[in-house]
């Protein structure tokens, strides 16, 4: 008989359900030095195991164990509720801050597109052929059909902005700028493919017309 | 204290801390003889076992009624416990010839008089000392905390047969280390 069987035997012994072991493997154990060891130390090892398993730590002091507990609790919820007000006081500022920003950067915004529209005004009055009241203003003016457009119809960017109020003024801005813009634009296109089919007797007509 | 603890869990998901306190109250020991059996040192085990229960409240939602409430709490002990024993790097000095005294006694008689909870950390150590976490856990649930192959195939997430053979390796190593301490004792006497 293999000692790796008997070996295997004594496991199961031990620590399955076998309830004894047969009497060639007891006649092997008792004649052989090393499985006799083996079984032995198993059979120790067994029944140290069971009494560690029957001795039970003691918990000490029990009630400071549950308040500690309880305690830690206390304080995880605590840090919980500073954390979800820590997190309503940034998000506030931050909106806050958030909100200051926008206001500078329109009104920034606000005053550039005033500015570069009163210069665009200023240098289309100097150039011949365009208006202040020509049509174009009249179509701006269609998108506030309520607003009284007949009173700002023919005024200039520097007089609408000391009389209406800021939404009518930034919309109205920024629609006339992009008109204004694409009429200078058109203009000198027209321009020269005017000059480009002119012929030279052309020209000097328009050089004398000029210099009257 | 009875208790009825479906309730008492059900008050507890819905933030009753009267009833959490309850709960701690009748666990709380079961959680520390499992706590301390891995970790064979008393202040860490209760260490253990307030971080578990802490989880344990804040996890209670995601409790699954058709386990056993043990068997989840011992499971989240474990994990604790398992975070513990890898963060602690100091080793308590065992004074060997205590242990093997004490090994002796067990051995010689049938111990039933408690033995004080340091020297029965000191055993534990001893015995188990130098196995692979897996193999200890399977041996510290199987054999020391009497759990059923069942019960540690849920708690470790292992299989049966990865079960059964940490537990074969780790009760031969065990064997072989009780041989060597009580020869030692044996020696000395």
């Amino acid at each position: 008989m293999k000692c790796d069987f008997v070996k295997r035997k004594v496991y199961e012994l031990f620590n399955s359900n076998i309830k004894q072991l047969d009497d060639e493997i007891i006649r092997h154990i008792d004649n052989c030095p090393n499985c006799n060891a083996h079984y032995e130390e198993s059979k120790i090892a067994k029944k140290i195991t069971s009494s560690l398993n029957q001795l039970q730590p003691v918990l000490n002091n029990p009630h400071e164990l549950t308040n500690n507990i309880l305690a830690a609790l206390y304080e995880l919820e605590q840090k919980k509720n500073s954390a979800s007000i820590r997190f309503f006081t940034i998000t506030k500022r931050l909106l806050a801050a958030a909100s200051i920003f926008l206001i500078v950067v329109f009104g920034y915004e606000q005053y550039i597109i005033v500015e570069k529209l009163i210069k665009l005004e200023q240098q289309i009055s100097t150039v011949p052929g365009i208006p202040v009241n020509s049509p174009h203003y009249q179509e701006i003016l269609s998108y506030y059909p309520k607003q009284g457009a007949g009173f700002i119809k023919t005024g200039l960017t520097s007089s609408i902005i000391a009389t209406q109020d800021n939404d009518l003024k930034s919309r109205f801005m920024i629609a006339r700028l992009g008109r204004l813009s694409s009429e200078v634009v058109s203009k000198r296109l027209l321009d020269q493919l005017v000059l480009l089919r002119i012929s030279n007797e052309e020209i000097d007509i328009i050089n004398s017309i000029k210099n009257e | 204290m009875q208790m009825d603890i479906v309730n008492i869990i059900k008050e507890v998901k819905s933030g009753n801390k009267t009833a959490f306190k309850n709960l701690v109250e009748e666990y709380q020991e079961y959680a520390f003889r499992m706590a301390f059996r891995v970790l064979s040192n008393e202040e860490d085990a209760k260490d253990v076992v307030q971080d578990s229960f802490i989880k344990i409240w804040k996890s209670v939602n995601s409790f699954d009624a058709k386990l056993k409430f043990t068997t989840w709490m011992y499971k989240i002990v474990i994990n604790c416990a398992i975070d513990k024993l890898r963060s602690s790097k100091s080793k308590n000095t065992i004074n060997i010839d205590k242990v093997s005294e004490n090994l002796c006694r067990i051995d010689r008689t049938n111990l039933d008089e408690q033995i004080e909870n340091k020297e029965l950390g000191n055993i534990i150590t001893l015995i188990s000392d130098g196995l692979p976490e897996k193999q200890k856990l399977v041996f510290v649930l199987r054999d020391i905390q009497g759990l059923d192959s069942h019960e540690v195939e849920k708690i470790l997430e292992m299989t049966g047969t990865s079960v059964k053979s940490n537990l074969y390796n780790a009760r031969q190593s065990v064997r072989k280390k009780l041989s060597k301490l009580l020869a030692y004792e044996r020696r000395t006497i």
